[in-house]
């Protein structure tokens, strides 16, 4: 029986010579990640369902940051991004927190809205009114995306608001051209003169990895479909390097991508043999010391989630206490 | 409020501040949590001047009493600008800063000026933000039009929130609001839901045939907190078709030698 549906279940690309793969494929990460919880240093929920919060709370998620960027077509005026802004510092973290999930976020003016220049002017001069909000725990998501002179300059100018805010950047490193984009990101950091240990390199891959880490800076890794990490080589990637600076998210937006992408690279770790401590430090711990620079988060924020907050002096009322969500059962035709 | 702030400050803190209120106010409502605990707890009342009502500060943190100090202690000179500050605050909040804003309102110079911010907690869907404004808190008692005092009542009733927390739910009962309250259960009953037991208190003034017949229903009903509350209608009530009801109603019998008032209720 089992035999039949495995062979049923496993596509013929599979067959053959990598018989790991084939267990792999179709298992179920969420027992081998079973007490393990998580955070997500990357993920875009503004652009996400209820339904995902529901599935990152199952996983063990229990923090994520949400950086700000653009929203898959370009803004036309201020309000759009003070808008966008207000909602990652107050809707969106409230809609976090009725799933128990910790929200924070990185405050910036994205590379490729950089390219607007006449705008980019206008939301530098905002930015400052968020950067020290409860909660922002970095500049970011900022650095080059077409590599323009503009890029550079709004890069520049925002590396110097995140010294003056004593706060880490969280930086986006180019799809096109990577390579080159990231060392220039990294001598512009430190040109601007900021500390290696402030600044989160985004978006690595295998080579770009090397040089980060041999320079004193944090290494991210987002596990992506099709254009950016896939997690078996980011498996690969842990068993090379080890984890100290490095860190793995889900970048997870608007395009095709997966919110779970940190849960189950934890598991397939797991499976590969990595260490739990390991395991722990790339997907949960480096991520909260590595933001926790900017005192707006720590370990502590999730050692003691009991929160004491005003809701929790309504006793007896459910929507208000430790405001978690009802749960409906999908599969249910019936909506009550 | 500033002695509340000294009892619970530290040195450090209460020099920041007053640093701060001198060099600058909205700053400092800004990067409070930075300098001032969060953690802290601040339980008190706070009056508000030439008035009975108060502001009760359980829940709190320091911070928050903090923020409204602040706010308190903008240049007030100059209303419009005084109501910009506010509004600048209000627009760029995050979550805490607006419950603070909120929390505060009744407080600050210009208050009734400041009744937009009132109405846009009401519409707000950030729990925190809501709760903030609408409970131990007396600005909408104070300022709010029937109108607005009744979308309060039954967006609360509608978030299954406790009304009780609301300051003034006496003084401020009106009968459109009873009428709508009606109405609410007719459309909760239809969908095979329920309504919270204590929300018929503020029916009991205005006992017209609709609410009649729906104090009779709750008073047939199987649930007791509903039968109870029906008995507590019909026991304040003056109108004499409750008081007779009061005497007649078998399902009554068993409260009449027991304690029942509206408290047991307030449990959602």
């Amino acid at each position: 029986m089992c035999n039949r549906l495995e062979s049923e279940m496993n596509p013929p690309h599979f067959t053959g010579s990598e018989s790991q793969d084939m267990e792999k494929v179709n298992v179920d990460f969420m027992a081998h990640i079973e007490n393990m919880t998580f955070f997500d240093p990357h993920i875009h929920m503004t652009s996400r369902t209820t339904d995902d919060y529901q599935a990152l709370a199952d996983a063990g998620i229990v923090g994520i940051i949400e950086p700000a960027f653009w929203l898959g077509q370009p803004r036309t005026g201020l309000s759009t991004f003070k808008d966008y802004y207000n909602s990652l510092i107050g809707w969106e973290r409230f809609r976090s927190s009725q799933f128990g999930i910790k929200h924070y976020c990185t405050i910036g003016l994205n590379s490729r809205e950089a390219n607007n220049e006449a705008l980019a002017e206008q939301v530098m001069e905002i930015l400052p009114l968020y950067i020290y909000k409860e909660g922002v725990v970095g500049v970011g998501e900022i650095g080059f995306d077409d590599q323009t002179a503009a890029e550079e300059k709004y890069y520049r100018l925002q590396l110097d608001l995140a010294k003056e805010g004593q706060l880490p950047v969280q930086v986006h490193t180019p799809h096109r051209d990577k390579k080159k984009g990231t060392i220039k990101s990294m001598d512009i950091a430190i040109e601007q003169g900021l500390e290696p240990e402030m600044v989160i390199i985004d978006h690595n891959n295998e080579e770009t990895v090397a040089e980060v880490l041999d320079r004193g800076f944090w290494a991210a890794f987002t596990i992506y479909p099709f254009t950016k990490m896939g997690n078996e080589r980011m498996v690969e990637i842990v068993k090379k390097y080890g984890s100290e600076r490095i860190m793995v998210n889900s970048a997870a937006d608007w395009g095709i991508s997966d919110p779970l992408a940190v849960a189950k690279t934890a598991a397939l770790m797991k499976m590969k043999g990595i260490s739990i401590s390991d395991i722990k430090k790339v997907t949960y711990s480096n991520a909260i010391a590595a933001f926790g620079q900017s005192n707006q988060i720590s370990f502590e924020d999730f050692e003691q989630p009991v929160v004491i907050d005003q809701s929790a002096t309504y006793s007896g009322n459910t929507i208000l206490r430790g405001g978690q969500q009802p749960r409906i059962d999908k599969k249910s035709i019936i909506i009550e | 409020m500033k002695d509340i702030i000294l009892h619970h400050c530290n040195e450090s803190e209460w020099t920041w501040i007053n640093h701060q209120i001198s060099k600058n106010p909205l700053l400092g409502f800004v990067a409070t949590p930075r300098h001032v605990s969060k953690n802290r707890q601040v339980d008190a009342s706070i009056p508000i001047d030439n008035t009975d009502y108060l502001i009760q500060t359980q829940g709190w943190t320091l911070d928050r009493l903090v923020r409204i100090y602040f706010l308190f202690h903008l240049n007030s000179d100059d209303g419009v600008k005084y109501r910009q500050s506010i509004q600048q605050l209000f627009e760029t909040a995050e979550i805490n800063e607006a419950v603070a804003i909120v929390s505060g309102l009744a407080l600050l110079p210009y208050a009734q000026e400041l009744k937009f911010y009132g109405t846009e907690a009401v519409r707000s869907n950030i729990g925190q933000v809501f709760d903030a404004f609408a409970f131990n808190n007396p600005y909408a008692a104070m300022y709010f039009s029937e109108a607005e005092w009744n979308q309060l009542i039954l967006k609360t009733i509608f978030n299954q929130k406790p009304i009780h927390l609301i300051t003034g739910l006496k003084e401020r009962n009106n009968e459109t609001l009873a009428i709508s309250i009606s109405d609410f259960a007719h459309e909760r009953w239809a969908a095979g839901r329920t309504v919270p037991a204590q929300v018929w208190r503020l029916v009991t003034d205005f006992l017209n045939s609709q609410i009649w017949e729906d104090i009779r229903f709750l008073a047939n009903s199987n649930s007791v907190s509903d039968q109870k509350a029906a008995y507590l209608v019909c026991q304040q009530s003056q109108d004499k078709k409750a008081t007779d009801f009061l005497q007649n109603h078998t399902k009554f019998q068993s409260f009449k030698n027991t304690l029942v008032h509206w408290e047991q209720l307030e449990q959602l």
